[in-house]
């Protein structure tokens, strides 16, 4: 099984020049009238996010940023290059967004509990994301550019983002303590300069003990796309006043599927909240993490035309199969355990100051450890 | 089948999925959009995040 392209196709397959042109000029065509559509329907503020969500996609998917084969090129290559430009884009991302933050109180971080569940979630997702070959933006980026396996993957992370949210005060029932803000405890200047030598010790650390730096990405292609993330991801806290996630959007389209099936949520300790009652009843389109979810799919569809690596092959055995869809289910259900996957919790959690972005990292690192082995297992390609 | 055929079928369910949902949810109040962005507006509560938590069960 590979989750990394093997050959490409378009959607036309154009093979021509004239046909290839005439591909990416409909596709243009089809994300300017979704985005005109989206803004008509409901509003600006959602279109920006639509945009934004474009750019979220189509910088991943041009330069393949993945948060689960950087971390996975150190645990088994120990080449640093992807971690380091994560480290880049959140930091990076941290340096406007704290100080944003915290002189405007419109704005919201993404500080969420310490609990037991986030300990245990984030070490199931970053074990299973290391399986399913994609966190949740990676899962996202590669199902928009129509790899088969990430489409197996997603209906899983759907369901179990739903469900994952449904249970989740049983799970905060066997412990935890109240967000931790960095900035509130700290400070500004303080939290800024801790986090940003946690980062230079960590980048330092890992480029003393590299043994090499070519496994999956050549040149400044990534630093670029880390830097584009982190500029995407200020415009989305500016624009939604929250920081960037992945997860809630996709439990919340289970929730509207379950909802939609005649189940009652209203009793639901997450799900009947009124908040939550309100999303399940409105559009997804209102969502602001449903909307940048949906702009990815297609941001990534549009970069991955461009370099030819859309639709890319998948071989993969009936085991392998059962293994994405069981995955699936996995990672949507410890990421709501974990109050976010890679996105929420990793990216914006710590971006944004919050302690259990940092928790959740160090737990779902020990996780993907253990996941880089099961993926070997498995047969899955390296 | 194509490789392609398989993302065709996934957008055109993505794309029903979205149109269904528009059709079930309650009429959008065009009147009641928020500003273009939130950076020096007033603070809207309940979008949802995924560091959001309900209440512990007793």
């Amino acid at each position: 099984m590979s989750a990394t392209p093997v050959s490409s196709a378009s959607l036309a397959a154009p093979h021509s020049p004239a046909r290839r042109r005439g591909a990416t000029l409909a596709l243009y065509a089809f994300a300017c009238a979704a985005w005109l559509g989206v803004t008509w329907s409901v509003g600006l503020r959602q279109g920006f996010l639509f945009l934004i969500g474009i750019g979220f996609g189509a910088a991943l998917a041009a330069v393949a940023f993945g948060f689960t084969t950087g971390w996975r090129a150190w645990i088994r290559d120990r080449d640093p290059t992807g971690l380091l430009a994560q480290f880049l884009a959140i930091g990076l991302a941290m340096l406007v967004s704290i100080p944003l933050i915290a002189a405007h109180p419109e704005l919201s971080g993404a500080a969420a509990p310490l609990s037991v569940s986030l300990v245990i979630g984030a070490f199931v997702f970053g074990a299973v994301m290391q399986i399913a070959d994609g966190c949740g933006s990676g899962t996202l980026y590669k199902a928009g550019l129509g790899n088969l396996f990430s489409l197996a993957v997603l209906p899983g992370f759907i369901g179990g983002s739903f469900f994952g949210a449904a249970h989740l005060d049983k799970w905060l029932a066997l412990g935890s303590l109240p967000p931790v803000s960095l900035p509130d405890t700290l400070g500004v200047g303080v939290t800024l300069a801790l986090q940003s030598a946690a980062f230079a010790l960590l980048a330092f650390a890992l480029w003393r003990l590299r043994r090499r730096t070519d496994t999956r990405w050549k040149g400044r292609a990534v630093y670029v796309g880390a830097v584009l993330l982190a500029v995407f991801a200020v415009l989305n806290l500016v624009v939604a006043g929250q920081p960037w996630g992945v997860v809630y959007g996709l439990g919340l389209w289970g929730a509207k599927i379950a909802t939609a099936l005649g189940a009652d949520l209203s009793a639901n300790a997450f799900w009947g909240r009124e908040a939550q009652q309100a999303h399940i009843h409105a559009s997804l389109l209102t969502d602001v993490t449903s909307i940048t979810n949906l702009g990815l799919l297609l941001g990534a569809y549009l970069a991955a035309h461009h370099r030819g690596t859309a639709n890319p092959e998948v071989k993969a055995t009936g085991r392998q199969w059962l293994a994405a869809l069981i995955a699936g289910l996995l990672l949507g259900y410890s990421s709501r355990l974990a109050f976010g996957c890679n996105v929420g919790a990793y990216f914006s959690g710590i971006s944004t100051g919050s302690l259990h972005g940092w928790i959740w990292f160090v737990a779902a690192f020990a996780g993907s450890v253990l996941g880089v082995g099961l993926r070997a297992r498995l047969g899955l390609k390296a | 089948m194509r490789r392609s055929t398989w993302s065709w079928i996934f957008l055109a369910l993505l794309a029903a999925f979205v149109a269904a949902d528009w059709l079930r949810a309650r009429p959008h109040e065009r009147f009641a959009e928020p500003p273009p962005w939130a950076l020096g507006q007033e603070r809207i509560e309940g979008a949802g995040h995924c560091s959001g938590a309900p209440a512990p069960s007793k």
